[in-house]
């Protein structure tokens, strides 16, 4: 396709076409499942009319599941169009950053150490100790990085690849030291899931992804400077210290949101990124809501696969997303060759 | 002494090489004319098993997860499933090394080394009596293989008996779940032994229409297949009253599920619960008790 | 050309003092100034801290110590895009990794104009065509960035910079990378714009085009302004022989406008016979 400079109504209308294709996906996705329900009953117990299992299920499981896998989705996704600029990386996705590691070990060390389980407020042992092994990382890699002219890509991207070794190690050696039993439910973290009963943990969430989602959104129009060096972007007056700053704070919160409540979900950061640019162009202006929209749609289709496909017993996320993605992906490439 | 230890290690690996090449025992194929004096149980099933068989006096070593009987507590350590201690299987010189499922690793270098091989697959009532047979034939004990057999079923029986004329009542067996809360839920399939053997004790598995052995459930079926009874099987260490009230409250938040509402989630941790060994009798009654309430956690 | 008391200074860099941490290397009180009309051609050895000088100009690097001011202003406390409207730099590096069209690349530069979105008026697309003529790649419009050769790239961000409509320009070695043609458009270009009421900063390493086309020459030499004067008085055989070794020469201009600057061969076959 001959890429065109992005208008307004160019903008509306691609936004527009991503928007219906997102809404479509939100609002027939609940309407499959494990289980048939029937829509009078949970009708029934909306207007308050009596409960039902059928009203439990959609309402406690299956919405709230698809909010979340659209949040998930949508964060991941954007994080890796705003790094795979900021960082001159076609191959960057959100757990470059070291920051999904740090949240692994996070997780393992609640998954190993029983006496830690503690709750706060909607948020079990693992969530918070995996939230706070990202923010951990970030805080570690932003420090690492910083320097006289602001933070330096170069440094987070290299800080990152060795954070996540360094994590990866601290991982072997947990798992070296635990109980076999404790094993699975580790290596179940790893593979991503979107399981939740209730609203709580999204809610819980919500403060972390939307500053970092706003973060983001909020320097789109720079990336687009960004994208022909530093110093030219300074030149037309990007604030080039600034955004570097709160893009990389912006794509540590998405993430550390997404991997506390999902685990490492792969292959949705990189992918839909590279999807939504070979689809609507570069300008990143579109390429930002318009991943995430993608992102969202893709990981809650991803979620209905896990969720449909074997029941009524359930696949991990992640497995579906590099099943799907991978040969969609390979397709876009193919065809944007030709 | 380091260097004797090797050099008999040595030695030992080449007799076993020329040994190892005419006889086909590696493949777990009987038919070789000596009974192996120097096993290897490398899981804590066949370690039992052996006990009970009243072999012990051949046993040289365990896997580092075998504590009962408590004299096997005892013998030397070689390792796990995933991580088996090649060097110490070889300077200890077994005939003959029993291993579970697919230790693969253990088993390529069994086989590499011209080390006998016995496989045991013990995951259903009748794999585990399988199993002993085989054990019992390799160890020149078949009569005490069945007297064990004829002993694990009447115990079974025993059960049976003693829950006849109950209400079966809808079970769902969590053996893994995410820590804190109720996240990746996994169960266990019409094909795994602790299945049959809850149905043994009266208890109906809503999930035994799945065959793949160890699922993940889905907790909208969960809901909608609505157990009376939750099982949840944590091993690794004894719990106390609190961990068990934690446990247990965590399942609160699928209220809707009877077994939620009335108080019928049980958090059990006795080990011999998933040891498909010669210990399933006493596990199915301990579920019994636990389903038909004699004696179970509230 | 000697009217430089004459016109208004727009631009003005005064004892700049700058290090870069934990290297040798350091500028050391370097002034200039801009006139409006007029164009500055700095010059000097490699690693003479031309381009550190210009992006301490441009306000990408605060200096040590000393001032910089634009109409009157210190650059370092305006807004950031306050300050793109009146100075446009660029830089002597430009990569792309996106895919980009030279159209878009050239639209970069209203982003100071711009607020919210971002998003172009009809005002600001005229702007971006009308710098695209002025440097000639009108043609080249709707190729990928990407795809463009050196001297092509360099003509489309120039582009960008007018696209600011600066008043002051800070450019660092635009022309490295094209042919001799196109130099001279450049070039001209440059002069152009500077009678319209532009000031301009050029880096060169082709001292006859910063001879010929210049109205005064920044001479740099180990983090110093060595001269600052016009090209007739500077460019001779010794004062460059200080600032960058032996083996240049410096005849006159045929045509009276300017000296001209080449490359002596040395002591060899050629110079005996």
């Amino acid at each position: 396709m001959k890429p065109r400079m992005l208008t307004p109504a160019r903008f509306a209308r691609a936004l527009a076409a991503y928007g219906t294709l997102a809404a479509a996906v939100v609002l027939l996705a609940p309407l499959f499942g494990a289980e048939p329900l029937s829509f009078r009953a949970i009708l029934d117990a909306v207007l308050g009319r009596g409960g039902s299992v059928d009203a439990e299920i959609f309402l406690l499981q299956r919405l709230p599941r698809v909010f979340l896998a659209f949040l998930v989705g949508g964060s991941l996704a954007v994080s890796g169009a705003a790094l795979q600029v900021v960082l001159k990386n076609s191959l960057a996705e959100p757990f470059i950053l070291g920051i999904a590691g740090g949240g692994a070990v996070g997780a393992v060390t609640a998954i190993s150490v029983p006496a830690l389980m503690i709750s706060i407020g909607p948020f079990t042992s693992v969530h918070l100790f995996t939230l706070a092994g990202c923010l951990a990382c970030m805080a570690a890699i932003y420090r690492l990085a910083s320097g006289d002219y602001g933070v330096s890509m170069n440094t987070i991207l290299l800080a990152g690849v060795t954070f996540n070794v360094l994590c990866g190690a601290m991982i072997m050696l947990l798992r070296y030291l635990v109980s076999p039993h404790l094993l699975v439910a580790m290596d179940r973290w790893m593979m991503g899931g979107l399981d939740v009963v209730g609203y709580r943990e999204l809610a819980g969430l919500l403060p972390f992804a939307l500053p970092g989602l706003f973060l983001l959104f909020r320097h789109s129009g720079a990336l687009n400077q960004l994208a022909f060096g530093e110093e030219l972007a300074a030149g037309h007056g990007v604030d080039v210290a600034v955004v570097h700053k709160q893009v990389f704070l912006g794509t540590g919160l998405a993430t550390a949101a997404a991997v506390t409540m999902a685990g490492p979900i792969g292959f949705v950061g990189l992918v839909v990124p590279h999807a939504v640019r070979r689809i609507s162009g570069q300008d990143q202006r579109l390429v930002l809501p318009a991943s995430f929209l993608l992102g969202g749609g893709f990981l809650t289709l991803c979620d209905l696969c896990a969720r449909t496909v074997v029941a009524p017993t359930e696949m991990p996320v992640g497995i579906i997303t590099a099943m799907i993605g991978g040969p969609v992906f390979l397709r876009i490439l193919f065809k944007s060759r030709n | 002494m380091f260097l004797a230890i090797s050099l008999v290690a040595a030695l030992a690996v080449v007799v076993h090489f020329a040994n190892g090449q005419g006889g086909r025992e590696g493949d777990g194929k009987p038919g070789v004319s000596a009974v192996p004096c120097r096993i290897i149980t490398m899981a804590p099933s066949i370690t039992e098993i052996a006990f009970a068989l009243g072999q012990e006096h051949r046993v040289v070593a365990v896997s580092d997860f075998c504590h009962f009987p408590p004299e096997a507590e005892r013998f030397p350590r070689v390792g796990g499933f995933v991580n088996p201690n090649l060097e110490r299987i070889t300077a200890l010189s077994p005939d003959l090394v029993i291993l579970q499922g697919v230790a693969e690793k253990a088993a390529r270098f069994c086989k590499s080394r011209g080390i006998p091989v016995l496989f045991v697959d013990m995951d259903s009532i009748p794999s585990i009596f399988a199993g002993i047979r085989s054990m019992g034939d390799r160890l020149d004990c078949r009569e005490r293989a069945e007297e064990l057999i004829r002993g694990i079923r009447a115990d079974l029986d025993d059960v049976r008996e003693s829950i006849s004329g109950k209400r079966r009542r809808k079970v769902f067996i969590c053996i893994g779940r995410e820590p804190g809360g109720v996240a990746s839920l996994y169960t266990t399939g019409k094909n795994s032994f602790v299945s049959q053997l809850v149905e043994a004790a009266g208890g109906d598995n809503i999930f035994s229409d799945v065959l793949i052995p160890y699922p993940e459930a889905s907790k909208e079926s969960l809901l909608r297949r609505a157990p009376e009874v939750i099982l949840e099987i944590r091993l690794g260490r004894v719990l106390d009253e609190d961990e068990r009230a934690r446990l247990t409250g965590e399942w609160q938040v699928l209220h809707g599920i009877p077994a939620v509402d009335n108080g019928d989630v049980h958090v059990l941790s006795e080990d011999f619960l998933l040891i498909p060994g010669p210990r399933v009798g006493q596990a199915t009654r301990r579920f019994a008790e636990v389903l038909h309430g004699q004696g179970g956690a509230p | 050309m000697n009217a430089a008391n004459a016109s208004p200074v727009l631009f003005q860099v005064r004892d700049v003092d700058f290090a870069y941490p934990r290297a040798l290397f350091r500028l050391a009180g370097a002034s200039f100034s801009l006139y409006a009309g007029q164009v500055l051609g700095v010059i000097g050895p490699n690693g003479s801290g031309k381009s550190t000088l210009l992006k301490i100009a441009a306000g990408l690097v605060p200096p040590g110590s000393g001032s910089v001011t634009a109409l009157g202003r210190d650059i370092f406390a305006m807004p950031r895009r306050e300050r793109a409207r009146i100075l446009g730099y660029l830089p002597q590096q430009a990569g792309v990794h996106l895919d980009f069209l030279a159209r878009e690349a050239v639209a970069m530069g209203r982003y100071p104009h711009t607020r919210g979105a971002g998003f172009l008026g009809a005002k600001d697309l005229e702007v971006v065509e009308r710098s695209m003529e002025a440097t000639d790649c009108l043609n080249l419009a709707d190729r990928l960035f990407s795809s463009l050769s050196g001297g092509e790239r360099q003509r489309v961000l120039l582009a960008s910079v007018l696209a600011q409509e600066p008043r002051v320009l800070l450019l660092d070695e635009p022309t490295s990378a094209m042919d001799i043609h196109q130099q001279v458009r450049f070039f001209r270009l440059v002069r152009k714009l500077c009678t319209q009421g532009l000031a301009a900063a050029v880096v060169t390493h082709d001292l006859n085009l910063a001879s010929r086309f210049s109205d005064r020459l920044l001479l740099m030499k180990d983090g110093r302004v060595m001269e600052d004067g016009p090209p007739e008085s500077l460019i001779t055989e010794s004062i460059l022989a200080s600032a960058y070794g032996s083996g240049i020469r410096v005849l006159d201009g045929p045509d009276g406008r300017g000296p001209l600057v080449i490359p002596d061969p040395g002591p060899g076959e050629g110079e005996g016979a």
